[in-house]
């Protein structure tokens, strides 16, 4: 197969991917600073939320966010990595490979995954915000969307047509 | 496979080679080989016509069908 070069569609991708992967990763390192400060600073975090009228769990619920939150970034940075992988592929010249159905149908457990956790994110940051009024405007944009299910949907049948189109691949690569 | 390529002997009887046989029939060195040894999955019409002009035979003479299980003659 041909290599395709200079491609501008993969070439924007491969930008938009890379550009995505450092934010994730700056995001991860934010996350990881402000949990860091957070147990850090416990007397004082207490405090301020028991100022507020907070019930004293609602500093545990905080705790129990950063990891949710990092979990859903990890698996964020997992796919965009992924769909690079495969854009360097379609590159190559060979998209239609059994790794890249794996690589597909793994996307799309990632996306199940980011949506399943989007669940107990925006419950828990919701009640965060609630408990916290007053003292900080903390907003957590997580919610759960059908267009992320939507996306699941697709990814599993295109990693089916990726299957399938290997099959195809290898049967025409041993036509003489 | 059961199905086998006969082509070796053919190649023998008209005294060709192999790589004589791809210049004519416009495939690979590489591509005719696989045949050759039985590695192909498939044979395209085409290839088995421009086979058979070339080495005046028929669709026959170069496969041949021995049942998964059968001893070779030659075995």
């Amino acid at each position: 197969m041909p290599k395709i070069q200079n491609d501008p569609l993969l070439v924007l991708a491969k930008g938009l991917l890379t550009f995505m992967l450092i934010f994730i990763i700056i995001g991860m390192v934010g996350l990881g600073i402000g949990f860091t400060a957070v147990i850090g600073l416990h007397g004082m975090v207490a405090e301020k939320l028991a100022k507020a009228g907070a019930a004293e769990s609602t500093y545990w619920l905080i705790l129990v966010i950063f990891p949710l939150i990092a979990a859903m970034l990890a698996a964020m940075h997992r796919f965009v990595s992924t769909l690079r992988a495969i854009v360097g592929t379609v590159e190559e010249g060979d998209p239609f490979s059994p790794v890249n159905a794996e690589r597909l149908r793994a996307m799309a457990w990632l996306s199940v995954i980011v949506q399943v956790l989007t669940l107990p994110v925006d419950f828990l940051s919701t009640k965060v915000e609630e408990a916290a009024k007053g003292i900080t405007s903390m907003n957590i944009d997580a919610e759960f969307s059908t267009n992320g299910l939507l996306l699941a949907l697709v990814l599993f049948i295109l990693a089916r047509v990726f299957r399938t189109g290997a099959q195809m691949r290898e049967e025409l690569e041993g036509t003489v | 496979m059961p199905i086998n390529v006969k082509l070796d002997d053919l190649l023998h009887a008209r005294r060709m080679t192999l790589t004589e046989l791809a210049d004519r029939i416009d495939l690979t060195l590489a591509n005719v080989s696989i045949l050759k040894t039985g590695k192909a999955k498939a044979i395209r019409f085409s290839t088995l016509e421009a086979i058979c002009r070339e080495l005046d035979c028929q669709p026959g003479d170069v496969l041949g069908y021995e049942p998964e299980g059968t001893d070779s003659p030659e075995a």
